[in-house]
């Protein structure tokens, strides 16, 4: 008997049902929601104006449904058919390292959004992103025993990194496809793992 | 008992081993609680793949022996009760593995 096999088999559960997948699928979809705009020259439904910055209503409407279908998911159906277990003191200093990758990431990718930086607002932004999204998403892949985040890491990285430089060479609709195809990806592994996930796990009537 | 059976039983390993921790289904609740800070009884449920009564039984046997510790709470509006290894259950599991490694360690040279 592996004991840390088995926690990390019960700590593998968290990710069974595809709820992440899902809300980072959304996310990445937020993404392309905006570069979409940008790139038809839309000037409406910005919430700070481009040349300043570049964030979308819509953008930020996604995001919240991404939330909104994450914990509504895990309310509704992950814990009435998983039950809920808390972890020891050496994954929950996991998890605070985690928090604290993402809070740099988050950050960085914001400077991104907003292109704080206009002057530098390429190539360097873009390596920052490419750093930030694979090494972020990387290392919480590592740190979660989360083996898929590691697909998604390359796929953060380098969605937005292939828009801009197929926009760039003249074919701005082929570097949207790349993230909308990314994001459908992640959104459709999550789907089929929350629908196994119901199926292999129904909601028990007699537990409490 | 004799003098004689006395030196056997301490010379045996088998004669000490916890036999409320060494039956199957309680070592697998053991198991994954020992790695767990607390769980509910569907958590424990779908990682043991117990039934509900089977569970049940076996997790009242632990709890009168006082290796686990229950402890109802409310998840939102809902009672929920939670269970977690007592200080006693780690120690007597501890001791479960150690006397076992000790067991196969006798029975590797066979």
């Amino acid at each position: 008997m592996d004991l840390k096999d088995l926690e990390k088999r019960a700590y593998a559960s968290s990710f069974e049902d595809g709820l992440w997948d899902i809300f980072l699928g959304i996310v990445l979809f937020a993404m392309f929601s905006e570069l979409l705009f940008s790139a038809i020259g839309v000037s409406w439904g910005y919430i700070i104006p481009e040349p300043t910055g570049n964030l979308s209503v819509s953008q930020v409407l996604l995001t919240a449904l991404a939330l909104l279908v994450f914990f509504a998911g895990k309310r509704l159906i992950t814990l009435p058919r998983m039950g809920v277990a808390r972890f020891g003191p050496r994954r929950k200093a996991r998890l605070w390292r985690i928090g604290i990758v993402f809070v740099i990431t988050a950050i960085v990718g914001l400077l991104f959004a907003l292109e704080v930086v206009p002057s530098m607002a390429l190539p360097l932004p873009l390596i920052a992103w490419i750093m930030v999204s694979g090494l972020g998403f990387g290392l919480a892949a590592y740190l979660l025993d989360f083996s898929r985040l590691y697909l998604y890491a390359a796929l953060f990285a380098a969605s937005p990194v292939s828009f801009v430089l197929l926009k760039r060479a003249g074919f701005p609709i082929a570097g949207l496809s790349v993230v909308a195809v990314s994001a459908a990806i992640m959104i459709a592994v999550g789907i089929v793992l929350l629908f196994r996930f119901s199926k292999k796990y129904p909601r028990p009537l007699e537990v409490q | 008992m004799s003098d004689a059976r006395a030196r056997a039983g301490e010379d045996n390993p088998f004669t000490d081993i916890d036999t409320l921790i060494h039956e199957p289904a309680r070592l697998n609740i053991m198991a994954q609680l020992y790695v767990l800070d607390s769980a509910d009884f569907l958590f424990l449920m779908r990682q043991t793949g117990l039934t509900f009564g089977n569970l049940s039984s076996h997790l009242s046997k632990l709890e009168a022996a006082g290796y686990v510790d229950v402890k109802k709470e409310f998840l939102g509006k809902k009672p929920h009760t939670m269970l977690r290894l007592s200080e006693k259950g780690r120690v007597a599991f501890r001791n479960y593995m150690r006397k076992m490694k000790r067991v196969f360690g006798d029975l590797s040279g066979v």
